[in-house]
């Protein structure tokens, strides 16, 4: 078994001055952990399977300027939440219960208070029996992300837990 | 017997000769035997064997019984930090007084710092994602960060945890004694007896932590620009565990998580650093002559309740960074009554200070002061000292005064705060700019900034002052701190977040509620996975919605002081909480706390049905015409009687005389004599009483309607409703929770009315934690999820997509999303329909910024817009 190590080269190079301690692990007095929830839930009405990804604003505006995706850690302009949307949709991957690919489409990101917020929604025909899921958001940057999905199909509502290097669940409407 | 009115009409149809039994209550009866999954009044029993039987030493009104006791621990201890080393060398004499009435053979000492031990139980325990790296269970793509890396060498390299160097008790005689990884326990020679003291001495060293690759919440940050060094130093001295009336020893071990259970006591600590360094601790300064310039005394004098100022200016603390000395000087800090001592020391610290008056006869005067590097500036000078005095402001009014005579910031980490008594370590800094070199600041970070020193000066209330058990319930101090937190950031600025209003956390929490791996609020912090919302967002949501919703404020605030002042310096448990705030109030909150804090079940309220009747007359001539119209209206004529007569069809009965009849001319609504005879024999059938409650009825002429609640989501709420009447005014109506008392899942309401009600909705205001809107009306109205909000946004849609097709433009490498990223729509404006939902409109302003559009969303906007006309 092979040990590769994971090329943050951005990690190591500490261009952003001041900023001493990067990636803080797990053990710190963390008075917030990191966490995002993800809701699925499927629209009966207009047949369409709605995401939404909430984050917290500090943490997506860190993980994101590491990875040099905005130039500054600030949300705010809409270049930075469309950098934000696209980012989500590279760490979220959907299939049905066959493995075909949900192919999602960006609807958008705002920020409101402290949560990012990022909207996409897949037209499919009906309503899925259950989803396979793989969330790596932010896990590139922060080791102790937790993500957190939950799907609503109309019945109750479950529940699937990402830590780092989980692989994808499958979830059961 | 008991029927008083026999007949009612019914929007649409006429029940005669119905009679109907009103019931005004609820005649539900539990449906399953007690404990089973059908028992329906299982929400509302009385808390009972959950809470540990009420004694002398904590009551059944929540209060500390007449035989209350704890521990009390002091310490002496001497110091010395030695930056080249990375070493601090130390010795301290603990006095412990048992005011338990036990007596105690042995004592157990907590050794913090051994959680970083090789061997040690935490490190041992931590899973591969927990040290830092993936795992892959299927073997290949494990990988490990660099991270990680620097955190395996950093552990290999040095040796961490507490090396005991001797152990004596008061004449200088060893005391045999045993490390259990974290727990040190020492057997004294004479057992302790109640009410009697003993005194060790403990002689220590340590490696100190590179916080930044170890983690601990204490230890040393290097700044590797310029080569210097922040120290902040805590859960460092070998200190006495709890010993607690209802767990005994409180020495389970410090795994990372549960955080810490403590003594209070007197500390005398005399500290040996660096001459150049700042030192800022737990305690009051006791030698200033010795370690601060007469200039910096001068200045520190001069800090009053409206002025802040700097005791160390940015300016002087840059250059005292830039070398070091060579000598050492110690300050000597004394602090009364305080669980713990922390301290920071740098010689790069900028250093300012403000006053706090509170009308209080023991401690009229607080200094608040923060610590912090030329990295922090300039939000630190700005805000930090504020937000201290805010804290103070706005938690006393809740509680009670702030006891200490200092209160202080040190800016200490990046990210992320820790409390200690009367200190507090806080993170956020800006950032420069690579390319300008300009320090800028996101409103994000300024508002992190100012929210964990809130949080963190708010700690001192709770647990460092209202000392409860850490390391078992960490709910108690972080759930309590984290709603008060909540109370202080709304009244900082009204546009604390981006938005321009607070978002409500109790329409956040929710998205937690639902999840189906939750583990209640009640259960041990090394043992939950979502540990963020189990046991600081939820406990604060549902104090919110305890506050605002079911007790109110008056009978909230009065209840959480009276916890807060009782227990002021001692040592409670969740019962004691749970048991004030019902003793104090008078509001029944078993289902609340079951409900919240023993389950899982999360808000959610569904309005399923509302049926309107009237108190008919039964009377045929006031009666019958109105049944006929109504039964005309239920059953039009048929499109071919319709054509007929607009044809001018006239049918035969009436053109020939000879074939009408009584018949024809009477339809069933005709009143016969029959028909008033029945009616008169209904009146003379009512007792006296029931016919004066008749006609009074019949007088009144009031609207009665059956409304139908379901609790969709299992945990009881009380119903906030907004009733809307005909003629455009609304009421509101706050139903208690008791109404779900016999039936937890559907309960039915009777509302009687003068003006006749067209809808009325559930929780218009948000503030029960509901997680679904859209079956909170009825009729139902279109609710919209945040998705739906945002989509309705036609123009903000637009130019994200615009963004977005510019951004792949510019970079190829996005491809791999095919096609297209997101639909353009025409834009659209909200219909009257939509336009009802107030919410939709108020959170279209509120969220991302709606200010001008710079000029490249103007640009964007022009360009859609040109093409739209282009294609017309």
């Amino acid at each position: 078994m092979t040990i590769k190590l994971h090329h943050r080269r951005r990690v190591l190079a500490s261009g952003l001055a001041g900023m001493a301690a990067l990636c803080l692990p797990l053990n710190v007095a963390a008075h917030r952990q990191r966490r995002a929830l993800t809701t699925i839930k499927w629209n009966e009405r207009t047949h369409v399977l709605e995401i939404t990804h909430a984050l917290h604003l500090h943490d997506a505006e860190q993980a994101l300027t590491r990875l040099g995706n905005l130039e500054a850690p600030d949300l705010t302009p809409l270049r930075a939440r469309a950098q934000l949307a696209l980012y989500t949709k590279k760490h979220f991957k959907l299939t049905d219960m066959d493995n075909t690919a949900i192919e999602a489409t960006i609807l958008g990101a705002e920020i409101e208070s402290g949560y990012a917020y990022v909207f996409l929604e897949a037209g499919i025909k009906k309503k899925p029996s259950g989803l396979i899921i793989t969330d790596t958001i932010l896990q590139d940057i922060f080791v102790d992300q937790v993500n957190v999905v939950n799907i609503d199909f109309g019945g109750d509502t479950k529940t699937a837990t990402f830590l780092i290097g989980d692989k994808a669940k499958k979830l059961l409407a | 017997m008991g029927t008083i009115f026999t007949a009612i009409r019914y929007g649409s149809y006429t029940t005669v000769a119905a009679t109907l039994m009103l019931t005004l209550g609820n005649q539900a009866f539990a449906k399953g035997p007690a404990g089973s999954a059908g028992d329906a009044v299982a929400k509302f029993r009385q808390l009972g064997t959950e809470l540990p039987s009420p004694n002398l030493y904590r009551g059944a009104s929540g209060a500390p019984g007449p035989a209350y006791w704890q521990q009390r621990a002091d310490y002496k201890i001497d110091l010395a930090l030695d930056e080249d080393k990375k070493l601090i060398v130390a010795s301290e004499t603990i006095t412990y007084t048992n005011n338990s009435p036990d007596t105690l053979n042995y004592l157990w000492v907590q050794l913090d710092q051994n959680r970083f031990k090789d061997g040690s139980i935490a490190r041992m325990s931590e899973t591969a994602s927990q040290a830092g790296s993936r795992r892959d269970r299927a073997g290949s793509g494990d990988s490990l960060s660099y991270n990680a890396m620097r955190r395996v060498q950093a552990l290999a390299d040095t040796d961490y945890g507490h090396k005991i160097l001797s152990v004596t008790d008061s004449k200088g005689n060893d005391l045999p004694y045993i490390i259990n990884d974290t727990m040190m326990r020492i057997d004294l020679p004479a057992p302790l007896k109640t009410e009697t003291q003993t005194v060790f001495n403990i002689d220590w060293q340590f490696n100190i932590l590179d916080e930044a690759a170890v983690g601990g919440r204490g230890g040393y940050e290097h700044f590797s620009e310029n080569d210097t060094y922040i120290y902040f130093l805590a859960q460092w001295f070998p200190r006495m565990a709890a010993y607690t009336d209802y767990t005994g020893w409180q020495h389970k071990q410090f795994l990372g998580r549960g955080e810490f259970a403590l003594e209070f006591g007197d500390y005398e600590v005399n500290i040996t650093v660096p001459s150049d360094h700042i030192v800022s601790a737990t305690g009051l300064l006791q030698n200033p002559r010795q370690v601060l310039t007469s200039k910096q005394r001068k200045r520190l004098d001069q800090a009053t309740a409206t002025k802040q100022v700097f005791v160390v200016t940015p300016k002087e603390a840059l250059e005292n960074e830039k070398s070091r000395s060579k000598g050492t000087k110690t300050w000597r800090f004394k602090a009364e009554n305080v669980r713990d001592f922390s301290f920071a020391s740098s010689r790069k610290f900028i250093w300012d200070a403000m006053l706090h008056e509170q009308a209080s006869e023991t401690m009229p005067v607080v200094t608040a002061m923060s610590f912090y590097p030329n990295e922090a500036e300039p939000i630190w000078s700005r805000y930090s000292t504020q937000a201290v005095v805010h804290t103070m402001e706005v938690y006393s009014r809740f509680t009670f005064d702030y006891p200490y005579p200092t209160s202080q910031s040190v800016n200490t980490w990046e990210r992320g705060g820790m409390e200690y008594p009367m200190i507090t370590f806080n993170g956020y800094r800006p950032s420069k700019d690579e390319k300008t070199g300009e320090i800028t600041y996101s409103r994000s970070i300024k508002h992190a900034m100012i929210g964990v020193i809130i949080h963190e000066v708010g700690h001192n209330y709770f647990p460092m002052i209202v000392n409860s058990d850490e390391r078992q319930w960490t709910w108690m101090d972080e759930g309590l701190n984290s709603f008060v937190e909540y109370l202080a950031e709304y009244e900082w600025d009204e546009n604390f977040n981006i938005s321009g209003g607070q978002t409500n956390p109790l329409d956040i929490i929710p998205g937690y509620m639902q999840s189906d791996n939750q583990v209640p609020i009640m259960t041990q912090s090394d043992s939950v996975l979502q540990f963020g919302p189990n046991a600081y967002s939820k406990p604060a949501a549902s104090l919110i919605v305890l506050r605002e919703t079911v007790m109110g404020r008056e009978l909230f605030d009065h209840a959480f002081k009276q916890y807060a002042t009782q227990w002021k310096f001692k040592r409670p448990t969740p019962s004691d909480f749970f048991r004030t705030m019902e003793d104090a109030s008078g509001v029944d909150l078993d289902w609340f706390w079951r409900g919240w804090y023993f389950g899982t079940d999360y808000v959610d309220v569904s309005i399923n049905s509302i049926r309107e009747y009237q108190i008919s007359s039964q009377d045929p001539d006031q009666e019958f015409d109105e049944d006929r119209a109504e039964f005309w209206r239920d059953h039009p004529e048929s499109i071919t009687e319709r054509r007929n007569r607009e044809e001018g069809i006239v049918t035969r009965a009436n053109r020939i005389e000879s074939l009408k009849d009584f018949y024809h001319e009477n339809d069933r609504f005709t009143v016969s004599n029959k028909d008033k005879n029945k009616h008169q024999s209904f009146l003379d059938d009512l007792e006296d009483w029931e016919k004066a409650a008749y006609e009074r009825a019949l007088e009144d002429g009031h609207y009665i309607y059956f409304v139908d609640f379901e609790n969709v989501g299992g945990l009881i709420t009380p119903l906030p409703l907004t009733i809307h009447y005909r003629n455009g005014e609304a009421e509101n109506m706050m139903i208690p929770a008791e109404i779900w008392r016999r039936d937890a899942k559907f309960v039915t309401k009777l509302i009687i009315r003068e003006k006749r009600i067209i809808s009325i909705d559930v929780d218009n205001a948000h503030q029960t934690a509901d997680a679904d809107f859209s079956n909170n009306s009825f009729p139902a109205k279109i609710s919209k999820s945040r998705l739906e909000i945002y989509k309705g946004s036609g123009s903000r849609r637009n130019l994200m997509a615009d963004m977005l097709v510019e951004l792949k433009s510019e970079d190829g490498k996005e491809g791999g999303d095919s096609g297209q990223e997101t639909d353009k729509q025409i834009p659209l404006s909200a219909s009257d329909m939509q336009a009802n939902d107030k919410e939709t409109e108020n959170r279209d302003d509120e969220t991302t910024k709606n200010e001008d559009l710079s000029d490249e969303e103007k640009s964007v906007l022009a360009r859609l817009l040109k093409r739209l006309v282009e294609t017309e």
